[in-house]
């Protein structure tokens, strides 16, 4: 007996002395997060997984891309219920239809980019060769235009437009440098500090960028663009030309011809991408019935399928000044042209479906790259910002505007001779043709203070959508609801953070 | 003088040695004949002399008078006095003590005698469940136990099951109990990756396979699983042989299942359903302020577009699409046992089908468990058993592309048809967004297989008599095989041209356990028993995905066809090292104390808070065997019994304590890697304290039985996904903060009413009384979390300190309006609202309303009664099941009772009594196309009052006079009927009253009533 207890003594000191190693487990997928981003290699890897992030549909995946054109009056929605008709019918509450979970994972993408930011600022990530360390300064800038970008897309789905009065000393949103811990609670810095440190981050990112093309990923152009971009918005438009003129410019990027404009929706990273996201199965990206795929094709086309948008009246219109824009080419019958079995609902050829989005075909129809900047965009910046900026160029505005007008062959080009407001009015209408389902139109009119006009006459169709609580027919920037609620999870979890007025 | 002395004491030495002789003999049991060893032999009247019998069940006394008289006693077999008779050869059979008692029972890391355990446990033999027809064995359990209650996920074959002991403990380390199985601790929960389809584990085990369920429910019974025991413990042990010839026993039962158990949501009339349908309308246009006629000519131009008569009339999609499901099981075992060898085999298969035509389970179990004396003092042990189960399933969750039962009562009108006019199937979609499942079902496949094999090899070695050494490994491989196909047909699949899903899981658990353990009777009155053990537990599993898209045809279904694939795969696991003991004396079986310790290191946590210790003390005093009651013969037993301990729960997350960093992020085929988590690194286990008294009495030789128990479980550091600010990255962090408090009573009543050789009734009832609430939360902070199950956010709670954690929030309805039909809720803020009803303010929309605590799911007593009438051969059993006090939410109300929110979908018949004109009393709103959305807001319109009696089940038996099988050589032959939820009574009429573990009644498929046949033969 005592021999038997000395041997259970003994196994049990030997095991128990290997017992911590024994219980020290991560799963294979996995690593202790302080020790994963050591090498230059790591650190592209950290970058791809923040890109993978960004296609989630809570943010350009489907959400963030919809937004705009579902607010803007191009687009309308069918019936009740559909996918974020909240988008359209303004009906925001704090506890419902706030869209949290998009502040939750742009946050998310922000989180991530200061995770890789910090180790490399820290030196955590080692370098041996001057390569290594070109491409480890490539990453920092594409961590930190993304971190922009992200601030510059919380602006603009919770603070007022900054042309507005007093709104660049209004509500902001929290401006998260660094990797924020567990228990911290940020409040709202204002506007103009979020729009400083959005600039920051770009103009720090843009000299240590590649600046060649890169399918993808943001490089120095993409930076430009999104820079562009925010200076137009912020009205500065003297900034915003000369980014925008230096993009184009550089000749690193192409405009479609009018014949291959209609195919340039059918493949991958073409010579107008800046920065398009990566869409694929096997990345496991691919978003199936939540994807912008599935969002506006419509049931007829396949039965996965329920469009949550057809195309509106006003826009339809918009497009028919030409019938031979190209632009019709990615237009095609909606549930209302082409309803099967139901032909009290049709209006026989409305063509309200927009194919942005049916991919090449190669991969799943849903698995379609995302387009965040493109060049004709950078010239639409350029002939606006030519309109706007300290020495007005006219000449330089029709000829960007007239390099994307061109696109309806029928339309004479705009003239120089047309008054300001008119020429604005045109490139406007241009964005809206050219960039219709890429997620400017509402952005576009409120960051100038112009009215959106909903065409949703009940009479029209048979099963009328419902604004409860919502909007009226138009909108302008004084409405409340035109800027999303800082959600309930969030405001319980921080209580100080300032909520929106109109929501309270 | 000395002399003298010498001669006296030498002349009486040799008179006594002169009556002296050599007495031997064997003591067998009188139930099997197999020797009964360590039973106790005194001399009466003698001190100081005795006996103990050894392992063959042999004794021998060297000097004994011839005319002593024997005292041979054994825990669970009747005392005997032998006179020896001057015989030299005593040979005595001991019967089987039938008191309840004195029954031995399994309990944690051994046995103990029912009489004399100190803590809490409840034993359900598996005898009173062996013809009720059910996959798994938990829904056996309900109402046979006080203070477990079992609730169903859904009524599909195959699907998990919740069991709560003692209340719920637990915000988010989970509150089920642990289920050990031969001695080891098993996988447990749902196994399947397949979305919202849930495979229980346990349906691998073989309910025929189970001898004994033991219930352990206090810290005394249960401290020993240390950090996973404050849930409490199942403990099963399965069938081993029994002493005498090889005994083959066949047993077979066929069933059916012809309707659910209870009221779900019925249908109205089509003819009804198309008056609410043109309600809708014609309400919405009057809404806008159109005349009567301009309703009229819209409401019908909306009938006349989207509901047009079929010529056909009307399609009966119920009939359709659920069936009168069956059910068969055929069970085959041997079993045998001599004095060395112990056998017991079983092999049987079993086929439920579930009411809608694609779910389905089959299921092939084999078990071998075999006992060998390979040496006098060594005795190996093997249990192998092996199960394959297939399911066949369909997602339950709020899906209008795959839930039937949703379907059923929401999306498809009889003027839908599965076909056109030209016999042709509708591929589309119907306006109520539903599909033509008789046409889709066909183009996909959706099944787990499941196939699991356990290895069980214990030795144990009589180092001395009383000091056992015994050593288990355990091994057990479960994989499990989910497949998901849909035809590039299907709409589920057409968008990438056909899918086909293949995802392995294998679970992998082994356990090595090491115990040695003394027993030993000091001068007959003192009884010690030590444990001690130390125990390693290895769990993991490997999880590979294979998918692939776009596939060549409409029938090609494995990934090898596939033009695109996909696959990924990775493995995690936990482990646990565990060191424990446990000491328990009694004095001259009236004082009994108990102490247990148990010190558990678990990888789930980091170094500093690695180590926990888990400890209980408990005693109990057997007040009938003191002088004072020992002669009242009318008392049989009177206990009283205390402990108090210390358990705990594990985090069910593997990982919490540690930031990880995880990949699988890819992005342009790359890898990508994204911080997947934030920790706490002094996370830790939540920790139990629980108290529990027990009173045990009976009377008249134990017809008459009264138990009462009660406890208070104060459960604290709990786990708590406490809510960040998402600027952060993260939305909750997992930390120990909050605290619960269950304390209840449980009352066990039973007795045989009628006994006598002819009659014998015996009716039993329980009842548990438990009281929960939440007595601490972070920050004193409300947290407001919904039911997880269906994966809609289906009913809302609050944790609020001070109330039940089972607490519904939400807006207060407060009725319909008589005069407008409008619903209405109670402001309960100082709104001023849109009018006053009873006093208060009220609105006509929710979403204005304040949310308050609204009712709590936790009934006010629940158990169940248990009768079982026999005369001579006939036996009929049956076991009722109740819940009184508490609400139930019922989560599907929003869609068949919406107010016309969601026009183009049927509703329950309910709505027929909706409200119509001025002055109706109803608690049904008008309806309207142009609804408010408060419908879908939670709120107190979908909550009942719970009152309900169920009978579980019912079974009639009867064995065949024996007489008569001698003549074919059958030792017996049974023949019975049985059936599950034949009869229920609710408080409500709607819906099945039997809720989910959160008092939730959904959408998921209602469970049946079953009735079955059987015949049960032994050679």
């Amino acid at each position: 007996m005592k021999k038997l207890l000395s041997i259970i003594f003994c196994i049990s000191v030997f095991f128990l002395s290997s017992c911590d190693e024994f219980l020290e487990l991560t799963p294979t997928n996995s690593i202790v997060a302080s020790k994963a981003l050591t090498t230059v290699n790591e650190a592209t890897v950290a970058m791809n997984g923040i890109y993978n992030r960004i296609t989630y549909s809570n943010y350009y995946g489907q959400r963030m891309t919809k937004y705009a054109d579902m607010r803007g009056g191009d687009l309308y929605v069918p019936s009740n219920g559909r996918s974020d008709d909240s988008f359209f019918l303004f009906n925001h509450e704090e506890s419902r239809n706030n869209y949290g979970t998009m502040w939750d994972v742009i946050y998310k993408v922000i989180m991530l980019c200061n995770n890789v930011i910090e180790n490399i600022e820290n030196g955590n990530v080692t370098t041996t060769t001057s390569a290594q360390e070109a491409a480890l300064n490539d990453v920092k800038g594409q961590a930190l235009a993304i971190r922009a970008l992200a601030h510059f897309d919380l602006l603009r789905l919770y603070s007022l437009p900054y042309l507005k009065s007093g709104a660049p000393s209004s509500l902001g949103v929290p401006i998260a440098t660094r990797v924020i811990a567990a228990q911290e609670k940020l409040i709202r810095n204002t506007v103009e500090d979020v729009y400083t440190q959005i600039i920051s981050d770009l103009t720090t990112a843009i000299p240590i960028l590649k600046n060649a093309k890169s399918n993808g990923r943001i490089n120095q152009y993409g930076a430009k663009a999104v820079l562009a971009r925010v200076y137009l918005y912020k009205g500065d438009y003297d900034n915003a030309y000369t980014q925008a003129t230096e993009i184009i410019n550089s000749n690193v990027y192409t405009l479609y011809t009018s014949a291959n404009w209609v195919n340039s929706w059918k493949s991958a990273f073409g010579s107008e991408s800046i920065f398009e996201l990566s869409i694929s199965t096997s990345d496991a990206t691919n978003l199936g019935n939540s994807s912008l795929t599935s969002f506006y094709a419509p049931m007829y086309y396949n039965s996965a399928f329920l469009a949550g948008a057809v195309a509106s009246d006003q826009y339809l219109n918009l497009l028919a000044e030409d019938p031979e824009d190209v632009r019709w080419g990615v237009m095609d019958l909606d549930e209302y042209g082409n309803p099967i079995r139901n032909p009290t609902r049709s209006i026989p050829g409305r063509k309200g479906w927009i194919k942005k989005y049916m991919g090449d075909k190669s991969d799943a129809i849903s698995a379609t790259n995302v387009k965040i900047v493109r060049l004709s965009e950078v010239y639409l910046i350029a002939a606006e910002a030519s309109l706007k900026k300290t020495t007005s160029n006219k000449t330089a505005a029709v000829s960007y505007l007239n390099a994307i007008r061109s696109r309806a062959v029928s339309l004479p080009p705009a003239s120089s001779s047309a008054s300001d407001e008119a020429l604005e009015t045109l490139i406007l209408n241009e964005r809206s043709k050219e960039l219709i389902a890429e997620g400017h139109r509402f952005f576009d009119l409120m960051r100038l203070g112009k009215t959106i006009i909903f065409d949703d006459p009940a009479s029209k169709f048979n099963e009328p959508i419902l604004v409860t609580n919502g909007r009226g027919l138009t909108v302008t920037w004084n409405f409340e609801k035109i800027i999303l609620p800082i959600s309930d999870y969030e405001r319980n979890a921080n209580p100080t953070i300032q909520q929106n007025p109109g929501y309270e | 003088m000395k002399k003298t002395i010498l001669l006296v004491a030498a002349v009486i030495f040799v008179n006594l040695a002169t009556a002296q002789i050599k007495v031997s003999g064997k003591v067998t049991s009188s139930e099997d004949g197999a020797p009964v060893p360590y039973a106790n032999i005194l001399v009466k009247g003698v001190r100081g002399v005795g006996a103990t019998t050894d392992l063959d069940g042999v004794y021998s006394f060297d000097n004994l008078s011839r005319d002593a008289v024997l005292v041979i006693s054994y825990i669970g077999y009747v005392s005997q006095e032998v006179p020896v008779n001057g015989r030299s050869i005593v040979n005595i059979t001991l019967d089987v003590d039938s008191r309840a008692l004195d029954e031995v029972m399994v309990v944690a890391y051994g046995t103990a005698t029912r009489g004399t355990f100190t803590g809490s446990a409840a034993v359900v033999k598996s005898d009173i469940i062996k013809d009720i027809p059910s996959a798994s064995f938990e829904s056996m359990l309900q109402g046979k136990v006080p203070g477990l209650k079992w609730s169903p996920g859904s009524g599909q074959a195959g699907s998990s099951v919740n069991m709560r002991i003692r209340g719920t403990g637990s915000m988010n380390a989970g509150n089920e109990p642990l289920y050990v199985i031969d001695g080891v601790p098993v996988i447990q929960g749902n196994v399947s990756n397949l979305s919202m389809v849930s495979f229980n584990i346990m349906n691998t085990l073989n309910p025929t396979d189970i001898e004994t369920f033991t219930v352990l429910k206090d810290a005394a019974a249960s401290a020993l699983y240390g950090s996973r025991a404050a849930n409490g413990v199942i403990l099963i042990t399965t069938k081993k042989g029994k002493e005498g010839r090889l005994k083959i026993n066949f047993k077979s039962t066929l069933g059916f299942t012809p309707s659910f158990a209870y009221n779900n949501w019925e249908l109205p009339t089509p003819e009804q359903q198309r008056e609410i349908y043109y309600d809708v309308y014609y309400n919405q246009y009057l809404d806008d302020g159109k005349t009567p006629s301009e309703a009229a000519a819209h409401a019908q131009s909306i009938m006349d577009t989207n509901l047009p008569l079929d010529t056909r009339g009307f399609f009966d999609w119920e009939d359709a699409l659920l069936r009168t499901a069956l059910y068969q099981n055929y069970d085959l075992n041997l079993s045998g046992a001599d004095e060395n060898t112990n056998y017991f085999t079983s092999f049987a298969y079993m086929r439920e089908e579930g009411r809608v035509a694609t779910n389905n389970m089959d299921r092939i179990t084999g078990r071998l468990n075999v006992s060998k004396k390979i040496l006098k003092n060594l005795e190996l042990k093997t249990n192998i058993s092996i199960a394959a189960v297939k399911k066949d399933g369909f997602n339950d969750t709020y899906n209008n592309n795959t839930n039937y039962f949703l379907n059923l009562r929401n999306q498809f009108f009889g003027e839908y048809w599965p076909t056109y006019i030209d016999g042709s199937p509708n591929t589309s979609r119907y306006k109520s967004y539903a599909y033509n499942y008789l046409y889709y079902d066909d183009l996909q496949e959706n099944y787990s297989k499941m196939f699991r094999t356990t290895l069980n090899e214990t030795i144990k070695w009589t180092i001395i008599p009383g000091l056992v050494a015994s050593t288990l490994f355990s091994y057990d491989l479960t994989r499990v095989d989910d497949h998901n196909y849909y035809s590039p047909l299907h709409h589920r699949g057409s968008a990438s041209n056909g899918t086909v899903s293949e995802i392995s899981n294998k679970y992998q658990k082994m356990v090595s356990s090491s115990t040695i353990n003394y027993n030993k009777v000091f001068k007959g009155k003192h009884i010690l028993n030590f444990l001690a053990g130390f125990e390693v537990e290895s769990n993991n599993t490997d999880y590979i995905l294979a998918n692939g898209t776009n596939l060549p045809n409409a029938f090609s279904n494995t990934i090898i066809t596939a033009g695109a694939t996909t696959s990924e795969g990775y493995s995690w696991g936990n482990r646990l090292v565990s060191l424990l003991s446990k000491l328990e004396y009694s004095y001259n079986d009236k004082y009994y104390v108990s102490s247990s310790f148990r010190r558990d290191g678990s990888s789930r946590f980091g170094a500093n808070t690695r180590w926990g210790n888990f400890w209980s003390v408990a005693g109990s005093w057997r007040m009938k065997n003191e002088e004072f009651l020992k002669n009242i013969n009318w008392i049989t037993n009177l206990r009283v019994k205390g402990s108090y301990g210390v358990n705990g729960t594990l985090p069910s997350s593997n990982y919490g304590h540690q930031a990880l960093y995880s990949y699988g992020y890819n992005y342009l085929e790359s890898p990508g890697g994204v911080v997947t988590s934030v920790a706490d690194p002094d996370l830790s286990w939540e920790t139990n304290y629980t108290f529990n008294i027990g009173f045990e009495s009976s009377f008249f030789d134990e017809r008459l039985a009264f138990n009462a128990e009660f406890f208070n479980r104060d459960s604290k550091n709990l786990l708590q996904d406490v809510e960040i600010s998402r600027i952060t990255g993260f939305s909750t962090i997992l930390t120990n903060f909050g605290a619960m408090n269950n304390k209840g009573v449980e009352l066990d009543l039973s007795g045989d009413i009628v006994r006598n050789a002819d009659w014998q009734w015996n009716v039993g009832i329980n009842a548990s009384f438990i009281n929960s609430k939440v007595s601490k939360l972070y920050g004193g902070a409300d947290i407001i979390w919904y039911d997880p199950t269906g994966g809609d956010k289906q009913a809302q709670f609050l944790y609020s300190e001070g109330k039940s954690p089972m607490s519904f929030w939400g807006k207060e309805w407060a009725g319909v309006d008589p005069e407008t039909g409008n619903g209405m809720f109670y402001m309960n803020n100082d709104k001023p609202g849109d009018g006053t009803y009873n006093g208060r303010a009220i609105t006509y929309n929710a979403s204005n309303a304040t949310n308050v605590i609204t009712g709590c799911s936790d009934p006010d007593v629940f158990g169940g009664i248990n009768t079982s009438l026999r005369w001579k051969d006939l036996s009929l059993d049956m076991n009722f099941s109740y819940s009184l006090g508490g609400d139930i939410y019922n989560a599907f109300e929003r869609y068949v009772n919406d107010d016309g929110y969601f026009s183009n979908r049927t509703r329950a018949a309910k709505v027929v009594n909706r409200w119509k004109k001025p002055g109706d009393i109803t608690d049904v709103p008008r309806i309207t196309y142009e609804a408010v959305y408060s419908f879908f807001s939670h709120t107190s319109r979908w909550l009942y009052k719970n009152n309900y009696i169920r009978l579980k089940d019912i079974s009639l038996s009867y064995n065949l006079p024996s007489g008569l099988l001698k003549k074919v050589n059958f030792s017996n032959i049974r023949v019975f009927a049985s059936a599950t939820n034949l009869w229920t009574l609710a408080s409500q009429d709607y819906f099945d009253p039997e809720g989910n573990v959160y008092g939730v009644q959904s959408w998921q498929m209602p469970i049946g009533k079953t009735i079955t046949f059987g015949l049960d033969i032994t050679f």
